[in-house]
């Protein structure tokens, strides 16, 4: 990860939330150990509390399926998880680890078995996150580091991210405190590296 | 028991009786016993025979959380089956407050113009009301509103003037805006073809509601409040952000209906999604948290400002943006809180209505995306009653054979709400084997495994969606009987002394001894009734069936097609 770009950008709380928003919905790579169980992933990986995965994260896609069982279901390289808390309505109800519901969505339900060959290897995964999940584990997530497409980075800052931000915003690009133009310009100029590592500092 | 106030809108008569034969019942029981008992099943709906029934839950009126929900119910002119909706708002507690369980519209005028009814304590009038015509609820209830003071009220936009299958009976809510809606099924028409504008409901000085036990009735109140306060859906996740939360994890999960039911994903679901919708309430000075009735503490409502600060719309929920949003095409929650404003006020069903406009979409009248026409066609042709206006106010069904679209995803006539059901089947069961049709609202998340209704369903049994749709549907219709809001049936789910506490407080409100048995019971007699209405109507298994082409059109991502066979469908009714 060391020969990778990294921008760290130091912003107020509700300016990391509001960066949160745009980037969790729509999803974060992160390089993570594969061939591991979600839950593994979550509370070892991710560093997230067991009683927190257990009791707040109730809602789980992988690949767009509900998952049940998180100790079991293994995660791989490109895979696509989705974080959610207790949603309402019956979807919302049905959705949920372990409904008792979850006959009425069977046919989508997370089944697929897998074998945990790839453990010790790293791969990278997409990572959602929605509602409180993303307001509560969004910003730590983020001040650990997240990695995006480069162009997403940049459209991060030219398009997505208010100006509200952009008042607050300083810019440390690998290590060094720069400028967004700065940085664009580095990042263009680097064809070879699709990839860099984003962190936030709140302050 | 409170009595049945009955309206002829014929003779312009007004009478009260006792509740005789249905005493005991309320909400939705009671709506969907006149309507099987007292409308011949093959009327026209906007015919002389019709009945409109508007009726207060067993519990409102008490201090009871959240339950404040006012029940309407008549023959549908969308289904031509038996239909109930409820709406939030003030009125059903005013109406509840007068000793009212049941306002019984009968017959049709004789003459041309427009009425309104107003109701205190001391009076029923029947008032010619023609400078109201045409007027939007907005403005009705702002005229109303200063007119007759701190009242609750009922009324139509120019919508249900028109008797389009697609109008809504709108309430006030608790700023006085007509924000709250009995939206599905065209009850708005009925009301209109009765003549009717308003019913301005004036509880000043009534007598309320009686308990008999009010130390027990308080202590199981206490209960079940604590119970939704602490539920993490009822307590949080919806006072935080609304039912709008659905939209992202519906759309993660492949069953967000897009662009008319063409796919399950919307590639910008985040620009529609609840968390948008609460970051833009937080920037603009709305409220991301708003009770829609008093009494209410999970407050899912919001209230949403344009950009510039000015109120635009309240009520902006996960149904309406799906309908507006992913299923048009259109990807700016502006111009869809704009889309729902103009339903508010014209008096739409937002799901029929954007049902409608997808559908027309699908069919060429206008691309898919097409926000600035799709504002025109409300707010223009619906409002004023152009031809174009009319067939899109008539609902999806119309609107497909206008325009030659074979792809119409309705039951019974109804449009289907904001979950595909290829993707998640068991709720295409509900779809297809509601009396109302298609439904999201008739089978919800009651515990079937805490009411053992119908007995203990084995979730890893193929069947058992069959069994769960049943056991949920009967379960539902047994809340909306007693004016508690749906999303109280969350804390339900997971909690079993929530649920005792509804029948705990029936108990000491009635001086009852009323058992979890008898409150299934009660939900299966519901459906029975109104199960036997539709038949009579001229319903068979054969309309207990989704749209064809969601048996041969797969749906991404999941690429499946609706797997649940007719003869276990037909197993529905087999309790």
């Amino acid at each position: 990860m060391k020969d990778i770009n990294e921008i760290e950008a130091h912003l107020s709380n509700n300016a990391a939330r509001e960066m949160c928003s745009h980037l969790f919905q729509s999803g974060v790579l992160l390089k993570v150990q594969v061939g591991i169980s979600i839950k593994n992933l979550l509370c070892e990986q991710l560093s997230l509390d067991k009683t927190y995965v257990d009791k707040r994260i109730t809602t789980i896609l992988l690949n767009s399926q509900p998952v049940d069982d998180i100790d079991k279901t293994i995660i791989k390289s490109n895979d696509t998880l989705a974080l959610s808390s207790a949603m309402p309505g019956l979807v919302g109800a049905t959705l949920r680890r372990d409904s008792h519901l979850a006959p009425l969505r069977d046919t989508i339900t997370f089944k697929e078995y897998r074998n945990n060959d790839d453990i010790q290897a790293y791969g990278l995964i997409h990572l959602k996150l929605f509602n409180i999940i993303l307001q509560e584990a969004g910003p730590f997530l983020l001040q650990r580091g997240v990695m995006m497409a480069f162009d997403h980075v940049i459209d991060l800052f030219d398009n997505k991210i208010s100006e509200k931000i952009k008042g607050d915003l300083k810019i440390y690009f690998n290590g060094k405190k720069t400028g967004i133009n700065e940085v664009r310009r580095s990042l263009k100029s680097n064809v070879e590296q699709k990839l860099v590592i984003l962190k936030i500092k709140i302050s | 028991m409170g009595k049945i106030l009955r309206i002829n809108m014929n003779d312009l008569t007004v009478k009260t009786e006792e509740l005789g034969e249905y005493a005991g019942l309320g909400g939705r029981a009671l709506t969907s016993s006149i309507i099987a008992k007292e409308v011949p099943p093959l009327c026209h709906p906007l015919g002389p025979n019709n009945k409109l029934v508007a009726s207060p839950g067993l519990l409102t009126g008490t201090t009871a959380a959240s339950s404040g929900r006012c029940h309407f119910g008549c023959k549908s002119p969308l289904t031509g089956g038996i239909k109930e909706g409820n709406a939030g708002g003030v009125v059903s507690q005013k109406i509840a407050h007068l000793g009212y369980s049941a306002i019984v519209l009968e017959g049709v005028p004789k003459d041309d113009k427009l009425r309104i009814v107003y109701i205190n304590k001391d009076k029923v009038e029947i008032l010619l009301a023609d400078e109201l015509k045409g007027m939007g609820n907005y403005e009705t209830v702002a005229k109303l509103r200063e007119k007759y003071g701190k009242v609750g009220i009922i009324s139509i936009g120019p919508a249900g003037e028109q008797k389009l299958n697609a109008a809504s009976i709108a309430v006030n809510d608790m700023d006085n805006r007509p924000t709250r809606h009995a939206a599905r099924g065209g009850q708005g028409a009925v009301m209109g073809s009765k003549g009717l504008k308003a019913i301005v409901v004036d509880d000043t000085g009534a007598a309320g509601v009686e308990i008999k036990d009010k130390d027990e009735f308080k202590k199981w109140a206490k209960i079940f409040t604590d119970g939704l306060l602490k539920h993490p859906v009822t307590g949080e996740g919806l006072p935080t952000y609304g039912t709008a939360v659905l939209i992202n994890i519906i759309n993660e999960a492949g069953g967000l209906p897009t662009r008319n039911f063409s796919s399950g994903q919307f590639e910008h679901a985040a620009n529609i999604s609840g968390e948008q919708l609460t970051e833009n309430c937080k920037d603009r000075g709305g409220k991301e948290t708003h009770a829609c009735s008093p009494g209410c503490v999970i407050r899912c409502s919001n209230v949403y400002n344009d950009k510039d600060g000015n109120y635009l719309t309240s009520g902006l929920e996960y149904e309406t943006i799906w309908a507006f949003g992913a299923n048009c095409n259109i990807d700016d929650l502006d111009m869809v809180a704009r889309l729902d404003r103009l339903c508010d006020d014209i008096g739409l069903d937002t799901i029929e209505t954007g049902g409608a406009i997808a559908v027309a979409m699908e069919g060429g009248l206008l691309p898919f995306g097409d926000w600035d026409r799709a504002i025109k066609l409300l707010d223009e042709d619906i409002r004023n009653a152009t031809p174009i206006g009319k067939i899109i106010g008539s609902g999806a069904v119309v609107t497909g054979r206008v325009f030659g679209v074979t792809r119409v995803p309705a039951v019974k006539g109804q449009n289907m709400p904001a979950y595909d059901p290829r993707a998640i089947q068991g709720i295409g069961v509900t779809y297809a084997t509601s009396t109302m049709g298609a439904d999201h609202t008739a089978g919800y998340a009651i515990a079937t495994n805490i009411m053992k209704v119908g007995g203990y369903v084995d979730p890893l049994k193929p069947e058992g969606q069959v069994e769960l749709s049943r056991n949920l549907q009967i379960a539902t219709a047994a809340l909306d009987s007693t004016g508690l809001c749906l999303f109280t049936a969350f804390p339900v789910l997971d909690q079993p002394e929530t649920f005792e506490a509804i029948y705990r407080m029936l108990n000491a409100q009635y001086g009852l001894n009323l058992t979890g048995d008898d409150v299934t019971e009660l939900g299966k007699n519901v459906l029975k009734t109104e199960k036997d209405f539709n038949t009579r109507a001229g319903f068979t298994n054969k309309d207990d069936r989704l749209p064809e082409f969601m048996y041969q059109e797969a749906l991404a991502p999941h690429n499946q097609v609706f797997m649940v066979k007719d003869e276990e469908l037909d197993e529905f009714w087999n309790f």
